[in-house]
């Protein structure tokens, strides 16, 4: 009898403990609303600003040290999840980014005692602070779109060079390779890749080798669609090349100057999907419909000096 | 490379080895780097060409937009505090002792004692839409300042003149690498088959300090280096034909030496004499098309006058033109040197109030005169132009007595 009374109470304060300790935890207390109560599980939705552009300066500063395996003063900012649930001080987005804690120490100078990252490691740029400043200040909000921050400072623009790998760069270049080995092999100078990594050509007329003529333009026929930049400075280039020209769907840049191709002909360039720069004769300037290049976000540039 | 490694392997006796110990040297680099290279197991970029065309064009490892450069290089080092560095605060501390703090376990040359500070000579105005600072003494500049890219953050540990030429041209103070632009035709070659894809024009009262190699080839085939073209006469030695020589003749003559050096190529195996024979091919086909590029005088009396180009009268002005004119023939890298930088007062030529007023003056209107020349060409938008020096100046001058 006192046994079984004894168990009841053992077991009774010891569910008590557990309920207390997990509502101490935030990360206890979402679990159980999220597993006994159904609540919707907390994480950032994949269009909202925090994914696009909060968690990158979190990875970018935080991480190394806020991470699952290591999570100095208990903090974790490896997600949305983990940054609500704060670390060993409590709440450390606040209401605001006024009481926020992160925030302030993030804006702590650079030699401060709690200053986040710690002396010695990369510092966030002002306009990432005021990117986190503005999340905060809507609320630290894990749904709120990119729609809701107009006014945030534009995303760094960083610049990516891949590394140079043969296998892939032949299998984008293989439709097209024997078409270009072929022609290569006619004009060893005219005809060359952009780049090793690329798989688009480049057609340049050069003075000192065999002339780009119409009769060469049939014979490009085959590569037309991965001809990039046309070179045709000065080349004898007559408007009966124009239906191979507008055939080149990737042409992104076309040097046209001291070529006979008329005005007409010169016009009808604007149909070229990719196209974003011509180089012209000045001569033939006041025959060309300058805004309709424009609208189509082409730039002219003219050239006054042919032929020398 | 594996073609030229395989042929010169075949070939070599030991006494051939020992013979040619010039190339000891790269050859132990090759022994040493190639292995290493092969190892790392990373995609090595493939740079072989065939042997008799060592200036066939390579594209390059990234598209560019750069197809050429033109690089004027001021030998002696024109004072950037004059020119595009302005230093405002300086101005009030001119002729105040330098502090201490300043001085303090450093080394500049020709300073001893404790030197007083010296502010900018010449007015700075901004320009342009980026609203850059450049000084009264490139009037003609200023209307490209939105054109220009200013890099003041460049850095060299040397402090004389010779070996900071060199660091800037090879990467290394010491002699012995390849020059940029022998790097640069090396690892893309150049459109124009019929000039070198390397060629250097001077300028000033004599040659940079640095000397030869600083358009040289170092370690890599001698078929990339820069050659020089002379202001004077033919701007290649040799070019035209002695008198009496008509050119079936000189191709017989070339026929013959081919003949004789493909005969010392089957015994020797070494790839310099193919690089030679290429070179005389090349020299030959030169002597038509170089003759045209070195013509200024083919030029318009209006383009002449832009420039400030006299015709028969070597000078800096003349190179720029000429620089326009090769840049036209697609020549992948034109070096300019212009000697006489060196302002800091040892005589009247020297000084920043005479000598440095006058080689202002003297590249001012040609540099203007280029770039809008380009840009008439449609060549601009393709075309690097770099101008830049090897040292900087510090703003101390001289304690008396020194």
């Amino acid at each position: 009898m006192t046994r079984k009374r004894y168990f009841t109470i053992v077991a009774f304060l010891s569910l008590l403990l557990l309920s207390v300790i997990i509502s101490q935890q935030p990360a206890g207390l979402q679990w159980t609303k999220e597993t006994l109560f159904g609540q919707a599980k907390l994480q950032a939705t994949p269009d909202s600003f925090y994914q696009h552009r909060v968690d990158e300066i979190f990875v970018r500063y935080c991480v190394d040290c806020h991470n699952e395996n290591k999570a100095k003063g208990k903090l974790r900012l490896d997600s949305f999840r983990q940054a609500v649930f704060g670390g060993r001080s409590g709440d450390v987005l606040g209401k605001n980014s006024t009481t926020s804690l992160l925030l302030a120490r993030m804006q702590l100078p650079a030699d401060n005692r709690l200053a986040m990252p710690p002396l010695g490691r990369k510092r966030q740029t002002k306009d990432e602070l005021k990117v986190i400043q503005m999340w905060l200040d809507k609320g630290a909000s894990g749904s709120l779109t990119r729609a809701a921050f107009a006014t945030a400072p534009e995303k760094q623009k960083i610049i990516e060079l891949n590394p140079y790998q043969p296998e892939q760069i032949a299998k984008k270049r293989a439709p097209f390779a024997k078409q270009v080995a072929k022609l290569q092999k006619k004009y060893p100078l005219n005809v060359q890749y952009l780049a090793r990594t690329s798989h688009l050509i480049e057609i340049t007329h050069i003075s000192s080798a065999p002339a780009m003529t119409d009769q060469s333009f049939t014979e490009l026929d085959r590569v037309l669609p991965v001809v990039a930049r046309l070179n045709l400075r000065n080349a004898p280039v007559t408007d009966q090349s124009l239906p191979y020209i507008l055939n080149m769907r990737s042409l992104t840049y076309i040097n046209i100057s001291g070529t006979a191709l008329s005005a007409p002909s010169i016009q009808q360039l604007i149909h070229l999907p990719m196209l974003k720069r011509i180089l012209v004769s000045e001569r033939l300037l006041q025959e060309l419909d300058l805004q309709k290049f424009q609208q189509a976000g082409i730039i002219l540039e003219s050239v006054y000096y042919e032929n020398s | 490379m594996k073609d030229f490694l395989y042929q010169q392997l075949q070939q070599q006796t030991r006494r051939e080895f020992l013979q040619g110990s010039g190339r000891l040297l790269s050859s132990a680099f090759l022994a040493s780097a190639a292995p290493a290279a092969l190892l790392a197991g990373e995609h090595k970029l493939d740079f072989s060409r065939p042997m008799s065309q060592p200036l066939a064009p390579l594209p390059p490892q990234y598209p560019s937009k750069v197809k050429r450069v033109i690089y004027m290089h001021m030998a002696g080092a024109p004072s950037q505090l004059e020119l595009f560095d302005y230093k405002p605060e300086l101005a009030k501390y001119d002729g105040k002792l330098c502090p201490d703090a300043f001085l303090e376990g450093k080394r500049f040359a020709f300073i001893s004692g404790r030197p007083s500070l010296l502010g900018p000579q010449y007015s700075f105005k901004q320009h342009g839409d980026s609203g850059a600072w450049i000084s009264d003494r490139l009037p003609h500049l200023h209307k490209h300042a939105d054109e220009l890219c200013f890099i003041k953050s460049m850095h060299t540990d040397q402090f004389n003149h010779a070996p900071a030429q060199i660091l800037a041209h090879t990467g290394h103070a010491l002699s012995g690498h390849p020059s940029i632009g022998a790097w640069t035709t090396y690892g893309l070659g150049s459109m124009n088959q019929n000039l070198p894809g390397y060629m250097v024009l001077v300028s000033g009262s004599r040659d940079p300090d640095g000397g030869k190699q600083l358009w040289g080839s170092g370690f890599l085939p001698s078929a990339y280096q820069g050659v020089r073209c002379r202001s004077q006469g033919d701007p290649i030695l040799y070019l035209s034909n002695p008198e009496n020589v008509s050119r079936s003749m000189r191709r017989l003559v070339l026929d013959g030496l081919k003949q004789m050096n493909q005969q010392q190529y089957q015994t020797e195996g070494d790839p310099e004499t193919l690089t030679r024979i290429a070179q005389y091919e090349m020299a030959y086909r030169m002597q038509l098309e170089a003759s045209d590029a070195f013509a200024i005088e083919q030029e318009s009396a209006k383009t002449l006058a832009a420039y400030g180009a006299q015709p028969g009268q070597p000078s800096f002005a003349n190179n720029c033109l000429l620089a326009r004119r090769l840049a036209e023939k697609d020549v992948r890298f034109i070096q300019l040197f212009d000697y006489g930088w060196d302002s800091h007062g040892s005589n009247k030529n020297e000084a920043l109030d005479h000598g440095f007023v006058d080689k202002c003056r003297q590249i001012d209107q040609p540099i203007s005169a280029l770039l809008d020349d380009l840009k008439a060409r449609g060549l601009f938008e393709d075309t690097l132009v770099i101008w830049g020096e090897s040292l900087a100046a510090h703003r101390c001058r001289k304690t008396e007595g020194v």
